[in-house]
């Protein structure tokens, strides 16, 4: 027996059929009834390509119309949202500043007060 | 329209193992095995009305089992181990142990070192018993790659298949 005649024999032995795995068929079967047959796979045969042209047609105008409404109400409620949130921000903004002018308004006070006592210990000094 | 239980039944308990062996023999994973095995008999549960004989189901089983499993040894990326000199280290360690090791489980390991097509021409031919036309037809291939792969699957086996047959008769 040659090499290849050989190799041959032994690929025959070797790739004999294996029983598949125990409680195979059951699962599959179990599988095939819960799915109704649809893949788990991405790219099966959808619903829509199995119903009567026409009804499809309505079923696409149909979506579309909710699309287009649901889409209208999304924006909308996009935009409000936005615009409070705009509105929020502004009312941070004015509050910063109040503090800001406020805390100002105490610096420049005190430093008036002390400016003023200075002024008013150099005028002693120099008219006594 | 679907089959109904029963028929399916008979028809997953009869193909089982042709199609559980093919997957395996591709992938050399038992688990995804048989999950690629689920998903062939599956498409047959929506595809069984097309089918007009036993003979066109198995044709059909075997195409869908070579075709699932390529895709799914594809999407795991899987490598061989099979570039010829990766091989020669492999093969070279341990031959105490390699001694241990029944024939048909080393021809089971080289082949799964083998390039997918080449592996796929081999399963098809001794496996399935097809001749190189009946491979074209499964696989799609020109039957001219079919004849390179089934050659250079043989080559590549033989390189290396002759340590291991005579091992085993030295046993």
């Amino acid at each position: 027996m040659d090499d290849v005649t050989e190799i041959e024999e032994g690929l025959r032995q070797a790739l004999r059929h294996v029983p598949a795995p125990e409680g195979f068929a059951d699962r599959t079967v179990a599988r095939a009834a819960a799915s109704g047959g649809r893949s788990s796979r991405r790219g099966g045969t959808g619903t829509l390509l199995r119903m009567h042209p026409a009804a499809a047609w309505w079923c696409a105008v149909a979506a579309a119309l909710l699309l287009a409404v649901g889409g209208g109400d999304a924006l909308h409620l996009h935009n409000q949202h936005r615009a409070q949130q705009e509105q929020a921000a502004q009312a941070e903004v004015d509050r910063a500043l109040r503090l800001t002018n406020h805390a100002l308004n105490e610096v420049t006070v005190n430093l008036d007060r002390s400016h003023a006592g200075r002024f008013t210990r150099l005028w002693n000094e120099t008219t006594q | 329209m679907t089959p109904s239980d029963d028929e399916f039944r008979r028809l997953v308990g009869e193909h089982s193992s042709l199609v559980y062996s093919v997957a395996l023999r591709l992938l050399g994973d038992p688990g995804l095995a048989e999950e690629v095995a689920q998903d062939v008999f599956l498409e047959l549960y929506r595809s069984l009305s097309r089918l007009e004989s036993d003979d066109h189901v198995r044709h059909w089983l075997r195409r869908t089992a070579t075709h699932r499993a390529t895709d799914a040894f594809r999407r795991r990326s899987v490598r061989p181990e099979g570039q010829s000199e990766v091989w020669d280290d492999i093969f070279d360690r341990a031959p105490a142990s390699r001694r241990e090791v029944p024939m048909e489980t080393a021809m089971e390991r080289m082949l799964l070192t083998l390039p997918l097509q080449q592996r796929t021409a081999l399963v098809l031919r001794y496996g399935e018993d097809l001749s190189p036309e009946e491979i074209a037809r499964t696989t799609g291939q020109p039957l001219a790659t079919v004849k390179s792969n089934l050659q250079r699957g043989l080559q590549m086996l033989r390189r290396k298949g002759a340590v291991v047959l005579k091992e085993f008769v030295r046993g």
